[in-house]
């Protein structure tokens, strides 16, 4: 399940928030989500992984694809609240200069 | 537990995406037996066990029916896995696998798992796959 929020932030900015494992099963939601978001005028996409138990190489792909879809229509994905697991897979495939994790969501939606 | 102090679990199960839960439920079983292990050695094995098990799921897409059997091991030196599945053969050496560039949406998951562990290796035996990997405990 993936909570879209977009009460109390601006007009161009969404919140994801995945719940449970994001990997082969939940990953191919994940892009749809950022998708239908970006194309419904809100490009600024913060994903909120609070409460992701586990991520795999397959939600680190839909993570990379949201950010090229945001990129491309002007804006941004950033990532906060990242849970130790999720930091390790960011480390062990160097992207997390790529994704840099962000401490908090409203950190990572404040920040222009 | 066996006389050299390794605790084990197998399951068989149909190579679906829905196992990959059954996995992760299988190791967290285990490592209630086993005294101490860090989260840093837990973590690390547990990503390599979901990519080569979502590897197989994803091989085995097309082909009907395969099954998979999963076994663990964790003892004081180190935790183990083995996998075994019916589907096709597969070719690959896991010690070639790199990563992909930074913006490439897929092909990091062998990679991946050959840096979060110390050991990950493939060979068809009998017409069976077998994975296998070894993460040697730090703590």
């Amino acid at each position: 399940m993936i909570d879209v929020e977009t009460e109390g932030v601006a007009p161009d900015t969404a919140v994801l928030r995945p719940h449970g494992r994001l990997n082969m099963v939940l990953a191919p939601r994940l892009r749809e989500v950022v998708a239908t978001t970006v194309q419904g005028g809100r490009s600024r996409v913060v994903v909120d992984l609070s409460s992701t138990d586990f991520m795999d190489s397959s939600g680190l792909g839909a993570l990379i694809a949201g950010l090229k879809t945001a990129r491309q229509a002007g804006g941004d994905l950033r990532i906060a609240s990242v849970p130790e697991q999720v930091q390790t897979v960011l480390s062990l495939t160097n992207l997390d200069r790529v994704l840099r994790p962000h401490g908090t969501v409203e950190q990572a939606v404040g920040e222009r | 537990m066996s006389a050299d102090g390794v605790h084990h679990r197998r399951l068989r199960v149909p190579a679906t995406p829905e196992c990959l839960e059954q996995v992760h439920a299988l190791l967290a079983d285990l490592l209630v037996d086993v005294d101490g292990v860090a989260d840093a050695d837990r973590t690390s094995f547990e990503i390599a066990l979901a990519e080569l098990v979502a590897n197989v799921v994803e091989h085995a897409g097309a082909h009907g029916a395969v099954g998979l059997t999963v076994e663990l091991g964790a003892g004081p030196a180190d935790l183990t896995a083995d996998l075994y599945d019916d589907g096709p053969p597969v070719d690959v050496d896991p010690g070639a696998a790199v990563l992909p560039d930074a913006l490439a949406e897929r092909g990091r998951g062998l990679a991946l798992a050959r840096a979060a562990v110390d050991d990950v290796s493939y060979a068809l035996e009998a017409g069976t796959n077998h994975w296998s990997i070894t993460r040697r405990r730090r703590a």
